[in-house]
């Protein structure tokens, strides 16, 4: 599709005629939030309580279509708001810029002529005959602009236009006014270009987001909002750059969003629901709204692909969804959640922001965004939670699902712990913006592959922000050499291994090439990713850590067992209370244990 | 859910209509009842205060209110056509509003029908909920000698 937009349309724009529409999408929206609230409370609700005929179950499930009608209004009249705007938005700044431009003809006394070119007077002298040099037409930079005309960044066809007056030669023409005159020419053409190419990317955004005819909302409802959410990021995406600012600091961000009026809250919130909510340094209680609504239709989403990597994340979010709904005791906060990569998923158990002990652990080898993930891994920080409860109640513990892990099968290498670092770093500093607290306490916690990721994102210049402890688990080695090299000061990096754990035993890749057996080599302190964290010369506190139980061929209790039992105080008691300890930020009261 | 499917279930609950007249009648039955029901009658049932007139009220609300919210939006458009002159996207927001219009109007005309309908089913089963029946069930079951 493409825009026919001429240089005086975009003149005559009334951009606010755009704004009222949007603002009208906004009420829209705002009032089918109400509305499905009132049908869940007013008539669904009490229904499905005080009644068990069929009747009011036929009537319930009625209801529950309206109700489902009136949150995908909500959910799409959010995003065509956000599109409205972000198309007046970006047309305002490029029909500012033609303004300019005329007003620069007007003042210059030059001619705008209907196709955009401008006419300017003779003048300057001719060094050939000593005349005056005649006046003429400049065009812009692509000539004259239609529907064919090639954009500005597409190459310098048409710079000047063929058989139209002096033609070239005008180049270095000894009229002064011709620059001038061009250089008007260039800016016109160049904002009415972009007018026309921000007109046809909203265009397409605008044409995915009507209503299907009736009153039927089913999966494909939800997969549907679930793509037009992404249609609409990726046409807002210079409206975003500008708006939101996603090349700032968490703590940026944090000032930012505090500064928004309720409304502007709103309608990022409701626009770009997939952004706000994995967005660091926005608040907790805010990401997990949005999160809340993004689950909801990744999952209808996921349930429209039938390949394996979509089913197995739809297991995850099924489970993260089954988990919310129960509730919990302290209460799930769901701060990212996507399907990017092998799928990301960020819970925490208890609030973040007001607690003043945060953990942040990171899962490693053979993690991924599955149902042993939705059940096993998200166990471990409410099995940290409770573990630093009991020392100290203001306490949150958040598993951190926001890399790829490497399988058990590949053959690991740094790269996804590469990957993973700096948006660990981000997510740890949008902790320590939005935490309430004045000295919040956060603990850094790595297990497995995700210690070499810790490791990593703590030998970044100046440690990972606002980190005071860091606890390694099973570690197949950090790329450190020392626990100095992770910046938290000394005695605030722990360490523990299991004996029964093969992950901590895990030889220098070096070794495996040579032609001494594994086993021998493993006896020093190399380990795959640099040296054993539990060793004497890493420097770190190893904490004492029960052996686990024996690796599957001999206890049948899962593949490796103790390798993933450190979290467990029935599994491994010693390690799952000197974990608590440490992100209650009591571990001058834990036990340590001599390093290996 | 169609419509006839709801219809269905409507005469079915009207169907099953005796059994709460039966309840209905209970004051009346010779069974002996001696408590109060014998003054009040039907009348001590919750007859307009039960939870399907409650809801009817609610969609008669909401019918009303989506009503408003179509019309708001359509007028918030007054202006685009004319402030919109030229633009490839005016056409697109055209038949996006176009289509939320009826949807919005379908989600009213939803609510328009429930009124009525929830409201019928209220008197068809005479707006009796769970707490009222039992207490009058378990007043049947001593005049009827089902036992336990």
């Amino acid at each position: 599709m493409a825009s026919t937009l001429t240089w005086q349309q975009l003149r005559d724009l009334k951009l606010s005629e755009l704004s009222d529409a949007a603002d009208g999408w906004g009420a829209a929206s705002r009032h089918a939030d109400s509305a499905r609230e009132q049908v869940d409370s007013r008539m669904s609700g009490p229904l499905a309580k005080t009644q068990e005929s069929e009747s009011a179950k036929a009537a319930v499930r009625r209801l529950k279509r309206l109700s489902n009608n009136y949150y995908y209004i909500q959910a799409e009249s959010g995003l065509i708001r956000g599109s409205v705007d972000g198309l007046a938005t970006e047309l305002a700044t490029q029909r500012r810029h033609l303004i300019e431009a005329l007003d620069d003809a007007a003042s210059l006394g030059y001619t705008v002529n209907e196709n955009g070119s401008i006419g300017y007077p003779a003048g300057g002298e001719s060094g050939l005959t000593g005349e005056e040099v005649p006046g003429g037409t400049a065009y812009g930079e692509s000539g004259r602009f239609d529907s064919s005309s090639p954009s500005p960044s597409s190459g310098k066809e048409g710079l000047y236009q063929q058989g139209i007056g002096d033609g070239g030669a005008q180049f270095k023409s000894p009229n002064p006014h011709y620059a001038k005159a061009k250089d008007v020419a260039d800016r016109l053409t160049y904002a009415v270009l972009r007018a026309q190419e921000i007109d046809v990317r909203y265009c397409g955004a605008l044409e995915k987001l009507k209503a299907p005819p009736g009153l039927g909302v089913d999966t494909k409802t939800w997969a549907d909002v679930a793509s037009d959410i992404d249609a609409v990021d990726a046409s807002a995406t210079p409206y975003l750059k500008d708006k939101i600012p996603l090349d700032k600091s968490p703590a940026e961000r944090k000032a930012w969003w505090d500064h928004l009026t309720a409304d502007q809250r709103e309608e990022y919130l409701s626009a770009f629901p997939g952004l706000i909510g994995n967005l660091d340094g926005v608040p907790t209680e805010v990401r997990d709204e949005a999160n809340r609504e993004n689950l909801k239709v990744l999952i209808a989403k996921l349930e429209g692909q039938h390949d394996d990597l979509s089913k197995t994340q739809l297991e995850g979010l099924k489970g993260i969804q089954k988990k919310l709904d129960e509730g919990s005791s302290p209460p799930m906060f769901l701060l990212g959640v996507g399907d990017e990569g092998n799928g990301r998923a960020i819970v925490s158990y208890g609030n973040p922001d007001t607690s003043t002990n945060v953990s942040a652990y990171v899962p490693g080898l053979g993690t991924t965004l599955n149902g042993d993930f939705a059940d096993d891994t998200v166990r471990r920080a409410l099995q940290t939670q409770k573990g630093a409860y009991k020392y100290d109640h203001s306490t949150a513990s958040i598993v951190w699902l926001g890399y790829d892990a490497p399988g058990f099968t590949e053959v690991a290498s740094t790269a996804d712990a590469d990957k993973g670092a700096p948006a660990y770093r981000s997510f740890i500093e949008g902790i320590g913006a939005t935490n309430q607290n004045k000295n919040p306490h956060i603990t850094a916690i790595g297990h497995s592959y995700g210690s070499l990721l810790v490791g990593t994102a703590a030998r970044e210049h100046g440690g990972i922000p606002g980190v005071n402890d860091i606890v390694l688990l099973g570690s197949p080695g950090t790329g450190a050499q020392t626990a100095s090299e992770l910046n938290v000061g000394k005695g605030h990096v722990f360490a523990a291994s299991a004996d029964n754990d093969p992950v901590s035993w895990l030889p220098a890749k070096s070794s495996l090439l040579g032609p001494a057996p594994a086993i021998v080599n493993s006896l020093d302190d190399e380990r795959w990713f640099g040296r054993d964290p539990t060793s004497k010369e890493f420097g770190a506190t190893r904490i004492e850590s029960g052996d686990g139980p024996l690796p599957l061929w001999l206890s049948g209790d899962g593949p490796t067992p103790a390798h993933s039992g450190y979290f467990d105080p029935d599994r491994n008691p010693s390690a799952a209370n000197n974990i608590a300890k440490i992100v209650a930020g009591r571990s001058d009261h834990i036990k340590a244990e001599e390093p290996r | 859910m169609a419509w006839e499917e709801w219809e269905q279930l409507k005469s079915a609950a009207v169907e099953r209509h005796p059994t709460h007249m039966q309840l209905n009648q209970l004051p009346a039955d010779p069974g002996g009842s001696t408590s109060g029901n014998t003054a009040g009658g039907a009348g001590t049932l919750k007859h307009s205060h039960g939870p399907w007139t409650r809801a009817a009220g609610a969609a008669d609300d909401l019918r009303t209110s989506t009503g408003n919210a179509r019309t708001d939006l359509s007028s918030a458009h007054d202006g685009v056509g004319s402030g919109a002159t030229g633009l490839t996207s005016l056409g697109a927001l055209r038949s996006v509003l176009a289509s939320w219009e009826k949807r919005l109007g379908a989600v009213r005309d939803e609510c328009d029908a429930l009124g009525p309908t929830l409201r019928q089913v209220a008197q068809d089963m005479g707006e009796v909920d769970v707490e009222v029946a039992a207490k009058a069930d378990s007043v049947k079951v001593t005049g009827t000698g089902k036992g336990e």
